[in-house]
C-alpha cells in the first residue's frame, strides 16, 4: 500500500513534501489536486472521505492527511 | 423582487456550501475560488446567495454581466435550480466548468438544458521550473506604480473579452500593482505591455501576459517572461490559463517550457447578445 508521502509525491512530484506543514499556503497544493487526492486516497485505502470533510484545513500536512484517512469510513 | 440576496460575511458563504456538501450525493460544483478573492469580492457588495432546489448558487457582479457559481447536491437538484425563473430573470450570466475535458462536459449538461451555450474553452498550462524556457537574465522590464492601474486596466479591458477571461477589477488591479505583480514595459509615457501575476508560495499563475497591439513581435514579450522568471527564484511551479483557439500565445507558451496539464476550462453564457 503506497504512503500518503508518496501519493502526494505522484501527484506533484516536483515538490518535497516532506519539509512543508503548510501545503495549501505553500503553494504546493491547489483546489483541483484535493480532489485528485482525494480520490487517490479513497482507492488506494478503500475508505470513502466526506464532501464535508473536503476543506483546506484537512490537506495542510501529511499528519492531516492521514488524520484524515483515519476518521474516513470504509464504505 | 429576486431570490438572490447579498452575502455579508465569509462564514455566511462557507455555512451554505457545507451545508449543500453534507446533503449531497454526486456533489457537483464549479466552486474551486480563493477565499481570499471571495472576501474581496464580499468587501465590494458584489456577491449575492440564493438557495433553491437544495442548491447553493451564488452570484458575482462583473462588468455589465455577472458570474454564477454552484453548490448543488446532484445534478438534477442543479437542473431544478437553473430552471427557476429567479436565474432567468438575472440577465447575462456566464459560468466556468472545470475539469478534464469529460468531467467538464459531464458538468456542462443541466446548464446546456437550461439555456447556457458554450462560449469558449481555455486549457491550463504548467511549467516545472528548470525546464526550458527563458534565460534569467535583468532586463528593462519593470514593476508597475501605483498611477498606472487605469492604464493597466485600460489595456486588459481593450485586449481581453471579460466574458472569457476573468478580468480583475480596478481594485484587483491597485492590490496586485501594491504586491509588486504587475511588471511592465513602457514605450515612451505610454504602456507598451504587461505581465500581471499571482505567486502564493512556491506556485506562481500567470494571469495576463499582454503586449500592446503595433509593439507586438519585438521582444517586449520576451523581456517581460525573463523579468517574470527572475523574480520567483524560489516557484517551482509555473500555471496559466490559456484560450484553445489563442494558437499564437499557446506557441509561445510551448517555447517557454509550458505544457497542458488536462484541465479544462468550459465558458458557457445565457442566450442573448454578450454586449
Ligand atoms: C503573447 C504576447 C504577449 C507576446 O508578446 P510579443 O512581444 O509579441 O512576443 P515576443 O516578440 O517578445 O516573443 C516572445 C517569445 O516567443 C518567441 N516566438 C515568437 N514567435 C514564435 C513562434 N512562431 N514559435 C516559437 N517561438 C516564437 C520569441 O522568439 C520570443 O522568445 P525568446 O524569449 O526566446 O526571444 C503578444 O503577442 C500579445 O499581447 N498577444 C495578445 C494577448 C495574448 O494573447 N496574451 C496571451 C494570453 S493571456
Amino acid at each position: 500500500m503506497k504512503s500518503v508521502l508518496e501519493i502526494l509525491n505522484g501527484i506533484r512530484p516536483e515538490f518535497d513534501f516532506s519539509t512543508s506543514q503548510a501545503f495549501i499556503a505553500d503553494g504546493m497544493l491547489d483546489s483541483f489536486d484535493l480532489l485528485t487526492l482525494v480520490s487517490e486516497l479513497e482507492a488506494e485505502y478503500g475508505i470513502r472521505i466526506d464532501g464535508q470533510a473536503i476543506v483546506p484545513e484537512n490537506f495542510v500536512s501529511i499528519e492531516a492527511i492521514e488524520g484524515l484517512v483515519r476518521k474516513s469510513v470504509r464504505p | 423582487m429576486t431570490a438572490f440576496a447579498e452575502v455579508t460575511a465569509l462564514s455566511a458563504y462557507v455555512d451554505a456550501v457545507a451545508g449543500v456538501r453534507r446533503r449531497a450525493g454526486a456533489y457537483t460544483t464549479n466552486l474551486f475560488v480563493d477565499p481570499a478573492a471571495v472576501e474581496r469580492w464580499i468587501l465590494g457588495g458584489a456577491l449575492r446567495h440564493a438557495e433553491l432546489e437544495g442548491t447553493s448558487l451564488f452570484l458575482r457582479r462583473d462588468r455589465w454581466f455577472q458570474h454564477l457559481y454552484v453548490s448543488a447536491p446532484d445534478p438534477e437538484a442543479l437542473a431544478a435550480a437553473l430552471a427557476r425563473p429567479e436565474v432567468a430573470r438575472e440577465g447575462l450570466l456566464t459560468v466556468d466548468l472545470l475539469g478534464s475535458q469529460a468531467a467538464a462536459g459531464q458538468l456542462a449538461v443541466p446548464f446546456a438544458a437550461n439555456g447556457f451555450k458554450p462560449y469558449a474553452t481555455l486549457r491550463r498550462m504548467v511549467r516545472v521550473a528548470g525546464a526550458q524556457g527563458a534565460s534569467e537574465e535583468a532586463s528593462p522590464a519593470g514593476t508597475a506604480a501605483p498611477e498606472d492601474v487605469d492604464a493597466i486596466l485600460g489595456l486588459l479591458e481593450a485586449s481581453f473579452d471579460p466574458l472569457k477571461e476573468q478580468l480583475p477589477s480596478r481594485e484587483d488591479v491597485a492590490s496586485a500593482v501594491g504586491a509588486g505583480q504587475v511588471l511592465v514595459a513602457r514605450s515612451g509615457e505610454a504602456l507598451g505591455g504587461l505581465l500581471f501575476f499571482e505567486t502564493t508560495g512556491l506556485t506562481s499563475t500567470l494571469r495576463y501576459w499582454l503586449v500592446a497591439p503595433g509593439h507586438r513581435d519585438r521582444g517586449i514579450g520576451a523581456k517581460l517572461m525573463r523579468d517574470y522568471y527572475r523574480r520567483c527564484p524560489a516557484v517551482k511551479r509555473f500555471l496559466l490559463w490559456v484560450i484553445d483557439s489563442n494558437g499564437d500565445a499557446i506557441t509561445k507558451y510551448h517555447h517557454y517550457g509550458y505544457s497542458p496539464d488536462g484541465l479544462h476550462d468550459l465558458v458557457m453564457i445565457t442566450e442573448g447578445n454578450p454586449q
